[in-house]
């Protein structure tokens, strides 16, 4: 039996064989025969069955045992035993779906890995976007089917009345958003890692790491309202907060910002979403077929629509001077800070990449010649997402200060009433002006580091981690010789923490013993030591990274322009 | 259909290619010898694009596997030496995965799946959960895998390695229906007698670099290697030993009751002046038999058993 022969024989059967793109062969191009391998392969291990109903049992108890519990209490009526086990119902899955979800989704592509199949995967057909989201979709069903097994124990609650259609909705809206936030995590830590065990570590402390923001900054005020709503379920509680129609405190919104928030929420869920994906399919490419540029792209898309939005921030209304001041200092501390934040991210993700570019992509950069040349800055490697993140950085801070150049203008200083008020106006722009210039040069010098221990030969993981590590001990620097009384002198590390320039800009009102000592360093106020010290660092990291690479002897900015057989005719 | 120039791949401080250089004509067989860590998966892993080398030329069918990638993919059938299989799925749904990440329409691929089984004899266990194969049953399924999407050129990293000895004579055969069918082969192996029998040219690489190159008897015959003659008398004839040693291409002579045995290191033209020496001295000769040189040999001579 001949192949040829039999695909030959194939192909000629009946007039519908044609060569036209099919709706099935246009499903089965986005991922359709991973998610068919998957699903097939997962939903006959035992291991579904028994996570599945396990799921469901904790549930089931959870409910039961509220239903025993508010058997109990009196004057209890049927619409709050209602509420009361829907509540129950949405916490349990909650936590499950972030307690349980992790374990599923976190082996993804690590047990392709350990089970060397993935070569196979990679060199057939499907493109690297294909993979991942045959995985996403195979890891997400694979959860969803618990999230939606749990119908019937919803539908207990609901017989007792008291639960809105739209709160349902509302629930399974969250816990499928998250389902699907945790599978992409999952997937993408699974493309980083060899081994399943690291991989579910590293998910579930990033997990962790969300509950426990969402219990320091959510929990507290969500249940203040929720005792004072009474007889109201928790989705309830957190709509009528996000709608902004509740009486006013720390947590109350106006309607416009409500709305505001959700499209933010989505926008920021949407790009998280997005640049996961993208760095999960660049993490199983072959090192030839590297499209790390599609994540600068996108970074770069996300930085100028953030900063567009800014630049055409409107003024704030405020029924006075002094409100409006606080308003406007709000704008723009979430406005610099949020930047600041996806400069960060740039510099851990870019500059840490490998230092050696394939030969293949070289070439195709190399091709990018005249003005169209100062686009390189997108190529791949740790050089090239340095002079990237420079960039980034340049039109950040440019940004930045037109923003606080008009913030300055929405306000003007002579309608206030007192001097102090006048002086804090002015005093809040300048301390505005110090941070717009000097934190994106702090996070610059976090990108050089990465630079040069990319060109030292450490491998990416190495690289990330350790930015991010010296990162946190930065951010940590105040507290530590806060704690141990550390004394601080000129060549205290303390003075390198942004807490610690963040504070000289805010110096107590009222002088205390921890005060103003901060500010100045051997007579030179820090935040100016910060602007000349962050540069120097830079300069020196990089200096030092490009002997070390040209000792190497790797090219940085030198591109081959023609690879393989094309480079031998050239030749 | 596949040449190879100057290919060169470093990790770090270690050579693993030096410029190895060879070319595959279409619908030959190619056998890639040498020791463990000489470099065959490296070059393997380049001609499949899951590495890119530090230097060096490659094309397949005309295509340059650096520039083309996705396209060699098309046309390659790539066979790991190391591989898993996804265990909770049946050999059937396995093969039809694989169709299906080969776009092979799905319309075609009940055929193609069905002929790729018939192919290398997997139809009886078609229903059978891949968990439950052998090892020598998984390769054959990933040799299966590896022609569903009907490859001009497959890359087979040792193939038989799990299999056992009827089954290697399968793949045997199997290679030589492919070979008939018009596929291209480069197949590497430990075991040399696997390859001498169905390879038209072999590459032998040591330390990164290719010692020999060629059609099989080509070498062979150019490196002229050590031949044993076993002689088998009528009677016991003692002067044999004597006879032979006054020939200047004969080496080791070891007489053992009616037979004697003795390496021949001239041409194969003139062995029969040996023969002239027992004949004169009215030797009374009842067989004499020649243990042709094969590969094995070639490949202990050429190569000289340094580790990388």
């Amino acid at each position: 039996m001949a192949i040829s022969s039999s695909a030959a024989s194939a192909r000629g059967s009946g007039f519908l064989s044609l060569r036209l793109p099919t709706v099935r062969g246009w499903i089965g191009n986005i991922g359709w025969p991973i998610l068919l391998k998957e699903l097939r392969g997962d939903f006959r291990r035992s291991r579904f069955f028994v996570t599945h109903f396990m799921c469901v049992l904790a549930i089931a108890i959870g409910v039961m045992v509220q239903i025993w519990i508010k058997r109990e209490s009196e004057n209890l009526t049927s619409v709050q035993l209602g509420r009361s086990l829907f509540d129950t119902f949405f916490g349990i899955q909650f936590l499950v779906v972030l307690i349980v979800f992790p374990a599923l989704t976190s082996t993804a592509f690590t047990e392709e890995r350990a089970n060397k199949s993935l070569d196979l995967l990679i060199t057939t057909d499907l493109r690297p976007g294909e993979l991942v989201l045959g995985k996403f979709l195979a890891t997400s069903a694979y959860c969803l089917i618990t999230v939606f097994a749990t119908v019937p124990l919803l539908a207990i609650s609901t017989l007792f009345g008291g639960v809105q259609i739209e709160e349902i909705f509302i629930a399974y809206a969250i816990l499928v958003g998250h389902t699907l936030v945790v599978a992409m995590i999952g997937v993408f830590f699974s493309s980083c890692y060899s081994a399943n065990l690291r991989s579910t570590l590293t998910v579930y402390t990033i997990v962790f790491g969300y509950m426990a923001m969402l219990w320091f900054t959510l929990w507290d005020p969500v249940k203040k309202a929720w005792q004072e709503a009474g007889d109201r379920t928790l989705i309830a509680v957190l709509m009528q907060r996000i709608a902004g129609s509740a009486s006013a405190d720390e947590m109350a919104v106006t309607g416009g910002e409500g709305v505001q928030l959700l499209i933010g929420l989505v926008l920021v869920v949407g790009f998280a979403f997005a640049y996961l994906f993208t760095l999960t399919t660049n993490r199983v490419r072959t090192s030839t077929d590297d499209k790390s540029s599609n994540l600068r792209a996108l970074t770069t898309l996300l930085l100028f629509l953030y900063l567009l939005a800014c630049v055409v921030q409107p003024s704030p209304d405020a029924s006075n001077r002094l409100e409006q001041m606080v308003r406007i200092d709000s704008i723009l501390a979430t406005r610099v800070w949020t930047s600041l934040l996806i400069l960060f991210v740039a510099a851990l993700t870019f500059p840490t990449e490998p230092l050696e570019l394939s030969r293949r992509v070289q070439a195709r950069f190399s091709r990018l010649r005249g003005p169209l040349a100062a686009l390189r800055i997108f190529a791949p490697g740790s050089f090239w997402g340095l002079l990237y993140l420079a960039f980034l950085l340049v039109v950040s801070t440019a940004a930045l200060l037109l923003l606080l150049q008009h913030a300055a203008s929405w306000l003007d200083a002579g309608t206030l009433a007192s001097v102090e008020d006048q002086q804090r106006w002015y005093s809040l722009i300048d301390r505005w002006r110090d941070v717009i210039i000097t934190f994106p040069l702090y996070v610059l010098a976090f990108g050089a580091l990465g630079f040069y221990l990319s060109s030292s030969g450490f491998t990416r993981g190495y690289c990330f981690l350790t930015v991010f590590f010296i990162f946190i001990i930065t951010l940590l620097l105040p507290v530590i010789f806060e704690f141990q009384k550390f004394p601080d002198g000129i060549f205290s590390l303390y003075y390198l923490s942004p807490f610690t320039l963040w504070s000289s800009l805010n110096p107590p009102e009222l002088p205390d013993e921890d005060g103003p000592r901060f500010v100045v360093l051997g007579g030179v106020a820090i935040i100016d030591f910060a602007k000349v010290f962050y540069p120097v660092l830079t300069a020196v990291l990089t200096g030092w990274a490009i002997a070390i690479a040209r000792r190497r002897g790797v090219p940085l900015a030198r591109m081959a322009r023609r690879v393989g057989l094309k480079a031998r005719a050239a030749a | 259909m596949v040449v190879v120039r100057d290919l060169r791949m470093v990790f770090g401080e270690t050579v693993a290619l030096d410029g190895i250089s060879f070319e595959i004509g279409e619908g030959q067989i190619f056998g890639f010898i040498g020791p463990n860590g000489a470099g065959k998966t490296t070059t393997i892993k380049i001609l499949a694009t899951l590495l890119e080398p530090t230097s060096g030329d490659l094309s397949i069918a005309g295509l340059d596997v650096l520039e083309q990638p996705d396209e060699v993919r098309r046309i390659v059938g790539y066979m790991p030496d190391e591989f898993g299989v996804y265990e909770g799925i049946t050999v059937w749904e396995y093969l039809e995965f694989f169709a299906g990440a080969f776009r092979v329409p799905p319309r075609e691929r009940r055929t193609i799946v069905g002929g790729v089984l018939e192919l290398t004899d997997l139809d009886p266990l078609q229903d059978r959960m891949v968990a439950s194969l052998s090892k020598g049953m998984r390769q054959r399924l990933c040799l299966a895998k590896t022609l569903i999407h009907d490859p001009r050129v497959l890359i087979l990293d040792e193939p038989a390695s799990a299999m056992d000895p009827r089954a290697r004579i399968e793949l045997r055969a199997l290679l030589k229906e492919l070979r008939t069918m018009g596929k291209t082969i480069l197949i590497s192996s430990h075991i040399l007698t696997e390859l001498s029998d169905v390879c038209d040219s072999v590459g032998i690489i040591e330390k990164g670099k290719i010692l020999e190159w060629g059609e099989v008897d080509r070498i062979i015959g150019r490196l002229k290697p050590r031949r044993t003659v076993h002689v088998t008398f009528h009677r016991e004839f003692p002067a044999a030993s004597e006879i032979l040693a006054t020939h200047p291409h004969v080496n080791e002579v070891n007489a053992n009751g009616r037979e004697v045995h003795f390496e021949y290191l001239g041409d194969p033209e003139s062995f029969h002046a040996v023969l002239k020496l027992l004949v004169d001295r009215e030797a009374p000769i009842l067989a004499i038999r020649q243990e042709a040189a094969d590969l094995e040999r070639v490949f202990m001579e050429v190569t000289r058993g340094d580790l990388q």
